[in-house]
């Protein structure tokens, strides 16, 4: 008998709960993965209800897709985000095309001047347009590892790529954003 | 050899962890040249500003607890999908059933062969939208439905997947956009296919069937890649799946060509493993030494042991007795978890 409580179960052993229908076990898995997750669809849509609706979905098609899901040295939290994407793509097919890359609600403690917003929108606008210019596994290798400041080994984790390529991809990305930026000024 | 530009990728993330942590910025010297100083600089400013712009939010506590609440309950009234797995593994004559598509193209091959008509050259060179495609989709199914194996299965998929990429590129050449947005569908929905029956091969597969399979998934990425600039927008999404999904099915091949086991080889030595693999199919296939395709092919060699071990992960390894309560998720970078066995070398 494991008297371990769930919260401390490892994420092998929830997963092979809720597969056998165990919604608590589910619920412990969404409590641990739940912030970067909405934290990354956050980043992607800029849209704090958007980003709220989808983070659900994603769980419960992640949860509908356990059967799929065979961990074979891929993390839990990898599995996530590829549902993540999948549901971004059915979102932005719901959506129209030029809805790509949301600009980010101002924080409730920013009450700045009005040019200042002005300001920070049109340097948002442009970051936008620039990051929607660039390959998409250089726009997400951005967001996960300085947008949402994740470890590289775990960015490399989501990404399936070891630590060096994801620092090699990291290097291009920036690289390619700055030439952007510098082509639009 | 370590090119320069891996080495100052390597540099790069050391001083952009510093930056995230809130440390001083490294000192030039750390930074290694002045070329390499003024370039890192440069892109911590670029990354910076990034970062100012995009701040990161994390969901409310009252959302978390109200959303568990109710994704508990939705998945209490559902199950996950496992049924169709199971009924896959099992094989397709145990299935005691065939997809529909076989019996639409039996009645139409009983037809077409009364009428004393070919059916594989009448449907042979058909597109998605044309009349007599389901007829090749059914005489497809027909042949998978007779395969008694796995790495028969496969063997098939791999054709058909092949054929669907050539279909997109006919379709590419067309003004149906469609149906080329179909084609694609139909090619990502042949790569789930592969998958599956790539998770189904015996552990002691034919290695020359896993190279064919991924050799021909790498030639699929330089294809797909190349129809980039020449589709038309809407067809971008479902192009971008299908490179994807070909990518990874290849790294999913390279994964187990190495695959010893859970036991025999370390989680984090499998990416390793697949890289040298693309590395040797890289070779094959210089279209995919671009900047744009995976970087990792050339920068393993930076990965060090202590670097790996030292870095908190999200991961699927067992969560220490410091779990954090459930209605205060952590961010990743602050999840104290113990580090994945995750040695590369």
């Amino acid at each position: 008998m494991n008297d371990t409580p769930l919260t401390e179960q490892s994420d092998a052993i929830l997963v092979a709960r809720a597969r056998d229908g165990e919604a608590e076990a589910f619920g412990c898995l969404y409590r641990r993965y739940v912030d970067p997750i909405y934290r990354y669809l956050f980043a992607r849509l800029g849209e704090s209800k958007e980003a709220e609706d989808l983070t659900e979905d994603v769980f419960f098609r992640a949860f509908q897709a356990l059967g799929t899901y065979h961990e074979r040295g891929w993390p839990f939290s990898a599995f996530l985000y590829q549902v993540a994407k999948n549901v971004l793509i059915d979102y932005y097919r719901r959506q129209k095309p030029e809805v790509g890359f949301g600009i980010p609600e101002p924080a409730l403690e920013s009450l700045r001047p009005l040019d200042e917003h002005v300001i920070r929108d049109e340097q948002i606008r442009e970051l936008r347009r620039a990051m929607e210019e660039i390959p998409l596994n250089y726009r997400e290798v951005i967001i996960l590892r300085i947008i949402l400041a994740m470890p590289t080994s775990v960015v490399a984790d989501w990404m399936n790529l070891t630590e060096g390529a994801t620092r090699v991809l990291l290097h291009r990305a920036l690289a390619s954003l700055r030439g952007k930026l510098q082509a639009k000024t | 050899m370590i090119s320069k530009e891996r080495i100052q990728a390597d540099i790069l993330d050391r001083a952009l962890q510093r930056m995230l942590e809130g440390r001083a910025a490294p000192e030039d010297t750390t930074l290694g040249t002045a070329g390499a100083v003024s370039e890192v600089r440069s892109l911590l400013e670029t990354a910076t500003r990034a970062r100012e712009l995009f701040p990161g939010r994390s969901p409310s506590p009252e959302y978390v607890a109200a959303s568990a609440a109710r994704l508990e309950r939705r998945i209490k009234t559902s199950a996950p999908q496992t049924a169709r797995r199971e009924s896959r593994a099992a094989g397709p004559i145990r299935r005691g059933w065939l997809p529909s598509p076989v019996w639409i193209a039996a009645a139409v091959m009983t037809v077409m062969c009364a009428s004393g008509l070919s059916v594989t050259s009448a449907s042979a060179g058909t597109l998605p939208g044309d009349t007599l495609y389901p007829v090749k989709q059914g005489v497809e199914e027909i042949s998978l439905a007779l395969s008694f194996s796995a790495a028969g299965d496969l063997a098939l998929l791999a054709d058909y997947a092949d054929e669907r990429l050539e279909e997109v590129e006919q379709l590419a050449a067309t003004d149906r956009e469609a149906d080329l947005v179909r084609g694609l569908d139909n090619y990502d929905k042949t790569l789930d296919r592969v998958d599956d029956a790539l998770d189904r091969l015996p552990p002691d597969s034919a290695s020359a069937q896993l190279e064919d399979v991924q050799a021909r998934l790498a030639r699929h990425s330089v294809t797909l890649l190349a129809l980039r600039d020449r589709l038309p927008e809407q067809a971008q999404a479902a192009l971008d799946r299908a490179i994807e999904h070909s990518q990874k099915s290849k790294e999913r091949v390279g994964k187990l060509q190495k695959y010893q086991g859970p036991e025999d080889i370390p989680p984090g030595q499998e990416k390793k493993s697949t890289e040298d693999a693309s590395s040797k199919n890289d070779a094959a296939s210089p279209a995919e030494k671009s900047p744009d395709s995976d970087p990792g092919a050339d920068s393993a060699e930076l990965t060090t042991t202590s670097e790996a071990s030292k870095t908190p992960r999200l991961s699927k390894t067992p969560k220490p007795s410091k779990t954090p309560q459930p209605t205060k998720t952590p961010k990743p970078e602050e999840t104290e978890k113990p580090p994945k066995d995750k040695t590369k070398t």
